[in-house]
This record gives structure tokens, sequence and C-alpha cells, in this order.
């Protein structure tokens, strides 16, 4: 049986049973035979733990016909795991960042990051892409669309 | 002939010099605005309706039923090219589209949509004209219980033929759905699933989580895989850029199917272009002799689907016009800008206000004339901006998905909430739950939840209204024939299978 | 509780002092205004919204831009607690309706629509029942009686749990002394599909999303939930006062409220800013084509107002059976 398989079921069925308590709490019925706003919450938790329960077997199946098989592990290489430990690092500072700094300043600063690890070395087009890019946004978003955008403590 | 002749009045609005300026004007605005994720076509048609403030209301009508159209060609664009739905209505496309972008076909992707768009949406202003009336009693049959079988339907056609594990598309339909209840419960009052979060209980918006699951997660699989997209160089000439006879040849009745079946969901109350969409996608599939193309790029599911959220565009003229109601989000809007200038669509705006709606039933054909001509036109450039590094694309998706969640509502929360969706987008892939029926899910949850308990309590609890009238009755048998069917139909092709095994 | 209404009693009539007897307007805003509407763009309320901004925009009413600002989310919550927290800030407006003075009712929420300082009330809703053209109620005791015999029975179709649709029907409920059968729907517009395609037996709706049905003898107005009959248009249909029955729901407002505690002569001159807009051929023509009744209210009296609302909402919901 794979493991990843039997990992996400066990976080399904658990899942399955907060939403099924929750569901419960929330009332079934808000008249007789008229579902309250409980009933398909509880509906799709029975739903997520059939799943959870078909997964299993479907798991223990292929398990059964091919033992060997699913042995692959969930990175295809050790390089993998640095890019999307990266990747993610960068788009999570990205939207942390948007409130303090502001929008556009946080856009600029992620190009700059971002591509100044995966251009490399190719300044003249990370300087003009990050400096370039909050300026088309501000003009698009702000001055045309007159959206307002996140502002940082120095006003921009 | 009257009609005709009114047709022609119409034209003679509609093709004056500073008509047709302001309507090519909306048209490229609404491309513009289209293409940007979550600027779908409510909120451009909104953000953009104090320029129309100093024109005359006529010339303002026109421009914005530009942007209207122009919104739903643009969201095709970003869907192809870098899988993030520009509006919800091209989720679909987003699924087929870009994976014919990674083979270099992004080309094809597109002019199919724009001319598939352009068919449709003259057809379905054809049906307007000709059908407004009659076709506008049709909708109102819809009461509650049919809504609620058609939604029905709509999901299980969908569903029914899924090629991923049944376990685990019934897991992620039952996650989207559960997405979908996230907030204020409009039938109870009731919060559900907000933990005590304020954020949460205006729900959570589809198109975040489209978003995420498709723009976010995209890149971090590509990434992760360190896939460079095959953008083969050779291929982005202008030879390649247009469809083989064989894409178009494939092309054709999808595009036929999708028109009628467009029109006639967007004419439905609380359809709209977005079920449509889903809809001409799952009848596609169901007749393609080749389904298991689909999800690896099918032609079809890109023609079909476009063509059918064209054609409910005009679709859903037909209750705003001629009952003041408005079908869509898009058509909300459209309802305001009326109102604006005075204009109370309704019963009587045809014969009130008959210069005003032929000019925009003119501008209509105008505006899809319009839209061919500059989607088809700018299709090599738009195809040249995959020439840019991969990284340098990818970065810019990230910063494209984070600034239209952040404009859908104007709070950073969505931003967190879109890029976590992102997260689970990579997960599921990595781990083959099929993405699809979740962000359906989303969408239909809603109105599936709403109207079948709409429907309980007209009944005070009886479950025989779903019986009760003949379009209920067709739409759930159709809907249980479209889930088992399948099911019956591999079941006994595996116990022939078995069957012939044990004979040898 | 107690105290806590008293002192806004209190700071309200303070409030009123500085406000009314102001005859020339010393404060000006400094920076563009931030103008928060707590729905997306494009709703109704959204329209509104915008459409005040280009009247002050086009007939230069201020001398600095007013910024519409779209803070989505928590059924207007978000925006009212944005809102709340801009305390003192003199540029900082919200949108306000019915629904953000009932939500936080039904949520139980610390922050209310009492909390911002009221600037104005611009228009009111009506609230009417509406029947089929071929319907056998011709009058609302008709549909009382039919409702008497056989409780549960008459479909009513309105917007959701929590909106004003459904409150003014428990009013009406509650004073008939009748069960009606109210389906709610996620807005007005799915509310009058319903009755037109004949799912239900009436429904609630504002004068705008019926006159045009009444006028093609496609619904009926039955009666309208106000004090007066309305000024404009349907004259003719008489109130639910004048039919017997003491239902008077004139809380489906939209207005404009600023950050709370913002300087009493900013919250005047906002004040008189508003009476302005109303005052503009525009916004003349803006509520004769939408039908809805203009009605101005500004600073003290609109804050008097949002607690009488506030008032009602909570003995309606106390009644038995209107929160599910």
């Amino acid at each position: 049986m794979r493991r990843k398989d039997l990992i996400s079921a066990l976080v399904l069925l658990a899942g399955a049973v907060g939403v099924g308590i929750e569901a419960w709490r929330l009332g079934l019925w808000s008249g007789p035979g008229i579902p309250g706003p409980g009933f398909l919450p509880l509906l799709l938790a029975i739903g997520l733990a059939v799943g959870a329960g078909g997964i299993l077997v479907e798991a223990a199946l292929a398990g059964a016909d091919n033992a060997a098989g699913g042995g692959a592990g969930w990175f295809s290489d050790r390089a993998a795991i640095t890019r999307l430990a990266v990747l993610l690092a960068c788009i999570v500072a990205l939207v942390a960042a948007v409130e303090p700094l502001g929008m556009l300043p946080a856009v600029g600063l992620f190009l700059l990051v971002f591509l100044s690890l995966y251009l490399r070395g190719r300044w003249p087009a990370i300087l003009l892409i990050s400096g370039l890019t909050p300026v088309c946004l501000h003009l698009i978003f702000e001055r045309w669309l007159k959206f307002t955008l996140p502002r940082g403590f120095w006003g921009f | 002939m009257e009609t005709f002749e009114m047709l022609m009045r119409g034209f003679s609005i509609a093709l004056t010099p500073t008509n047709l300026f302001f309507g090519a004007i909306g048209c490229i605005f609404g491309t513009f605005v289209g293409a940007m994720p979550g600027i779908g076509a409510p909120t451009g048609i909104a953000v953009l309706l104090p320029l129309t403030f100093g024109m005359n209301p006529t010339s303002g009508i026109i421009m914005l039923a530009g942007i209207y159209y122009g919104s739903m060609y643009g969201g095709t664009i970003t869907s192809v090219l870098v899988n993030v739905p520009g509006e919800s209505a091209s989720v679909m496309t987003a699924l087929e589209g870009h994976k014919m972008a990674l083979r270099g076909r992004a080309g094809a992707a597109l002019t199919v949509s724009s001319v598939g768009s352009f068919i449709a949406g003259t057809i379905g202003v054809v049906g307007l004209m000709l059908l407004a009336e009659p076709v506008a009693g049709f909708g109102l049959r819809f009461g509650p219980a049919e809504q609620f079988a058609l939604f029905l339907f709509a999901f299980t056609s969908l569903v029914g033929f899924s090629s991923d594990s049944r376990s685990k598309t019934l897991v992620a339909i039952a996650a989207g759905l559960l997405i979908a209840t996230i907030g204020n419960d409009p039938l109870s009052g009731r919060t559900r699933f907000t933990f005590g979060s304020l954020d949460l209980m205006g729900g959570i918006d589809f198109v975040t989580v489209a978003v995420g699951i498709f723009g976010i997660g995209e890149v971090l699989i590509a990434f992760e895989q360190n896939y460079k997209m095959e953008f083969v160089e050779s291929r982005l000439g202008l030879r390649n850029i247009f469809p083989t006879a064989q894409e178009w040849a494939a092309s054709a009745w999808p595009i036929c199917r999708g028109t009628v079946l467009g029109f006639l969901v967007g004419i439905l109350p609380a359809a709209g272009a977005t079920v449509a969409a889903f809809m001409s996608y799952g009848v596609e599939k169901q007749l393609s002799r080749t389904p298991e193309q689909f999800g690896n790029g099918a032609i079809e599911g890109v023609a079909g689907p476009e063509a059918a959220n064209n054609s409910a565009t005009a679709g859903a003229m037909v209750p705003l016009l001629t009952l003041g109601i408005p079908g869509s989000a898009s058509t909300a809007v459209m309802l305001g800008a009326f109102m604006i200038w005075g204009l109370r669509p309704g019963p009587l705006l045809f014969s009130k206000n008959p210069d005003f709606v032929w000019g925009l039933i003119a501008s209509m054909y105008v505006g899809n004339v319009l839209l061919l001509i500059l989607n088809v036109g700018f299709i090599p450039a738009f195809v040249r901006m995959l020439r840019i590094p991969f990284s340098v694309l990818m970065a810019l998706v990230v910063v494209f998905c984070v600034l239209g969640s952040y404009t859908l509502g104007g709070s950073v929360f969505d931003i967190w909430v879109m890029a976590a969706f992102g997260v689970l987008g990579y997960l599921m892939r990595k781990l083959d739950f099929p993405q699809a029926p979740l962000v359906f899910a989303v969408v239909l949850g809603p109105l599936v939840e709403v109207t079948f308990r709409q429907a309980l309590t007209m009944s005070q609890g009886s479950a025989a209204i779903f019986v009760a009238s003949p379009i209920a009755v067709t739409l759930v048998a159709a809907a249980g024939l479209v889930l088992v069917g399948p099911l019956v139909w591999s079941l006994r092709r595996r116990a022939g299978a078995a069957g012939t095994a044990g004979g040898t | 509780m107690r105290t806590h209404l008293r002192t806004a009693l209190v700071l309200g009539l303070l409030i009123a002092g500085f406000l009314l007897p102001a005859p020339g307007f010393a404060w000006q805003p400094q920076r563009p205004v931030q103008y928060i509407v707590p729905w997306a763009a494009g709703g109704g309320s959204d329209i509104i919204a915008r459409q005040v901004v280009a009247i002050i925009d086009l007939e230069k009413l201020a001398p600095v831009p007013f910024v519409v600002e779209n803070r989505v989310g928590g059924n207007a919550m978000v925006a009212l607690n944005y809102t709340m927290g801009k305390k003192g800030d003199p540029h900082v407006l919200m949108f306000a309706t019915f629904t953000n003075l009932a939500v936080p009712l039904m949520e139980k929420l610390p922050n209310s629509l009492k909390d911002v300082t009221p600037i104005a009330r611009f228009l009111l809703d009506e609230q009417m029942i509406w029947v089929p053209w071929n319907s056998p109620y011709k009058s609302l005791k008709d549909m009382v009686e039919a409702a008497r015999k056989a409780p549960n029975s008459i479909k009513i179709s309105g917007a959701s749990i929590g909106s004003e649709d459904h409150f003014v029907d428990a009013l009406f409920q509650s004073v008939a002394g009748v069960k009606l059968n109210y389906i709610a729907f996620r807005g007005g517009a799915d509310a009058v599909l319903a009755i037109l395609g004949g799912h239900v037996d009436a429904a609630w709706l504002n004068p705008s999303e019926a006159v045009d049905h009444y006028a093609v003898k496609k619904l009926r107005p039955l009666g309208v939930a106000s004090q007066a009959r309305l000024k404009t248009g349907m004259t003719d249909v008489p109130t639910f006062k004048e039919q017997g029955f003491d239902v008077v729901f004139d809380s489906h407002f939209r207005g404009v409220t600023g950050a709370p505690g913002m300087p009493a002569e900013a919250a005047a001159y906002y004040v008189d800013l508003m009476k302005r807009v109303t005052q503009t051929a525009r916004w003349d023509k803006y509520i004769k084509d939408t039908m809805v009744s203009a009605a101005f209210m500004g600073g003290k009296e609109f804050g008097e107002y949002l607690r009488n609302s506030e008032n009602l909402v909570r003995r309606l919901m106390a009644l038995p059976g209107v929160m599910k």
C-alpha cells in the first residue's frame, strides 16, 4: 500500500469526523423534512469518509496487484526540495510583505530576489523587470482602474 | 419583418463613428481587464463605469457591452498561456487550452476560441433578437426544484465520466462543496465553518480558489519538477499559430453544440456563462471518441466551452432585457449601469426605448466582429509572450495571482487564502486527486444546496417536488443516467473481460 | 450595555451641539477621502456609492477626490471593523445599509453600526407585498384569512434570512398573527423570478423590482409596509396600516457613516456635502429612475434613526420562529 495514500486517507477521515460533529451542532433540520444548515455538511462528511475508505481499498488492491510498485518517493531529486522550498518561501514572504511594505514595493522586491536566484546574472534584465513591473501595475491598477492597493509605512 | 427594420435602425445607431469608436474602446478595455485574474467582467464593468458618465446613454451602454464581451474573450488568454483563468467562465479553457500551449499549440487554442466565441456570440445575438420573448417564458418555468435538477445534471455530467479514481473524485467534490458552505448561510442566517473568523464569514470566493489551485499550484508543480515548458521556439512561428485543418474539423461540432447549449443555459436564471462552459465540457467529453485526450489538451474541450460561454453571454441578456432580471454577476452590473442612465430593463424596455435596445443589439454584432479582428490580430503577439524565460513567466504568474486575489475584495486575507489553495492544488497533483471537480463543486455548491433546501421548504418537506414537473423529472432522470450509466458500462465491460479471461 | 447606550446618546447630543449652529465650515478634507464600500464592485450598494462619488466629482462639490474602496467580506463586517479601526480619522467614510445594521446583531458581535459616526441617510426602499395578477387575494385581508385557515400554506418569497424582506415578513406575521411559509432567496432578483414563474404565492419586492411587471399585468401589489403611501409612481397602493395591519418598516435605508470619533467639524462638513449631493439634478433623476424614496437625514437625526432601527431588529429577532 502506498504510504501517501494511507496518510491522505487518514487525514481525510479525521477531517470527516470534525465536519460531521460541526454539522450535527449546526442542526440537520430546520423544520419537519426541511434540511437545515447542517444537512449538507453531514452528507459531505459521510462522502469524505466513504471516499477515504475507497482510497484505502483502491490502494490495497493496487498494492496487491503490484507489490513492488508505488515505491517512488515524493520528490524526483534532492534539488527539487530546495527549489520548492525557495519558491514557497518567496511567495510567503511576498504575501507577508504586502501590508508592511505596500503591494508594489513587495512585488518589486519579490521579483528582484526571485529573479536574481533563477535568472543567474542577467542583471540588466532582472533590474528592468523588477523595476518596470511595479510601475506598470501602478499605472494599470491605481491610475487607470482606480483600485487602492495596500501602501506601506512610507506611503506608496 | 419588423424585427429586421428595427435591427437596421439599430445598426444605423451602432455604426455612427462615435458609437463605433466607444464600442472599440470598450472591447479593448474589456479584453485587457478580462485577461487579468480577479478582475473579471463584473469588476471590470463596475470600475470602468465612471468613464462612461460623460457620454450619452447609448454610447455609454455600447461601450459597457464592449467591455462585457471583451472580458469574455480576454479571460481566455491567460487561461491558455499561463493556466490562470481570468474569470470563472474560462476555467474549462484553462484545463485543456493550457495543455495545448504546453504542446506548442497555444496559437491554435486561442484562434479556435476566438473564432468559436465569434460564431457563438453572433448566433447568440440572433437568438436574443428573435427568441427573446418566447424564451423568457421558458426560463421562468425553472423554479428552485427545476434549477436544482439542472445543477444536479451539470454536476453529474462532469463527474460520471471522470477518468480518475472514483474515490478521489468523490473526495474532491465533497471537499469543494464543503468549501462552498463556509460563511453565512442565506437560508438560516447561521455562519458555518468560519472558526470565529470574520474574514471567512462572507465565504470564499470561487476566483480565489481557482487562481490558487490552477495558478499557484501549477507554478509550484512546474518548479519542483523543474520542467521547462516545452514551448518549442520553432513552433511559435506564424505558420504554426493557426489551427490545422484537422483541428478545425475537430472543433466544428463542439462549437455548434456549445453555441446552442450556452444560449439555453444562459437564459436560465442563476446559471450563466460558467455553468454553460462546464456543461459544454462535460458534453464534449461524453461525445468524444477519444475521451482520454481530455485533460491532455483536447481542442474540443477548448472550442465547446468557449463557444458556450459566449453564447451564454448573449443568452443572459434575455432575462435582463425582457424581465429586468440579471442571470449572472456581470449582467447584474449591467443592470446597475442601465439604472444610472434611467433605463429600467424589464417587460417595457423594448417598447419604451427601442433605439436603445436595438442599438445595443446591433452593437453586439459589431462588437463580436471587432473582437474577432482584434483577437486574431493579436494572437501572434500573445503567443510570443511565451518566449519570456520560464522563471520570469512563473514569477509574473505569482504576481498576477497575488494582485488578482487582492483586487477581488480588497483584502490581504484573500491573498493568504489563495496561497493556501495553491499549496492544496500542489498536494492534490502530487497525490493524484483531480482538481477540476473540486473547482466545479465550489462554483455549483451554493446553487445546488440553496435550490435543494428552497424546494423542500416550499413543499414543506416533501421530496415529491423534485419529480412534480416534467422539466424536473427529465433532468433528474438524466442526472441519474449520466451518473450510473458509465459505472454500469465499465462493470459490464470488466465482467465481459473477466469472462473472456476465464474462457482461455 | 445600558451605560453604553447612554454614553452614545450623550455623545450624540454633544456632537449635535457642535453640528447644528455651525454656519460656515471651517474644516475641509486635506487628502483624498477613503470611501469604504462593504460590498463587491458592481452590487446595488456599490452602484449607489459610486453614483454619489460621481456627483461629487462632476459637480465639483469637494476639493479632494473621493476614492471608492471595496472592502468585501464577513457580510460587511470586515468593512465595519476596518472603519472602527480608523478611530478619529476624518478622511474615512463607509457606505451603510440595513444589512450592516442587522448582521452584527444576528452574529452578536461587539461592534455595531451605532458605534461609527452617523453622517447621512440617502434614501429608503419600500417593502411591498406582491401577488401574481390572477391571484385570489385582492387585499391583505384575503391573504391573512387564507393563511389563518391553513397556516404555512402561503409561500412568500424574499431575500435571504437576516435581510430586510425577512424582518418585515416577521413583523407582518406577528402583527397579523398568521404563519406564512417564507422562502428565502439569495437576492431580490431570484425572488422576482420565483413569483413570475408561479413557484410561490406572493413576494416581498421593492417598487423598482416589480413596477414594470405591474404595468404588463403580471404582478399586483397588495400593500406597502411604510408610514405613508409611495410619493411617486404607484400612489394608489394602500399601506398596511390603512388595511388594518400596523406594519411599518422604514429601515431599508442606504446611507453613509464615518470613522468613529471623527472631529465634529469634519462630520458637519460631510453632512453638508452629502446634503448638497442629494440636492443636485443628477441625484433627483437617479432617485426617480430607480423608484426609491429620497429620504435625506443628517448627523444626529440619522444616528437616532439607526438606534431605533436596531431596536426594531432586536425585537423581531426575539420573536419565536424568526431565527431558524
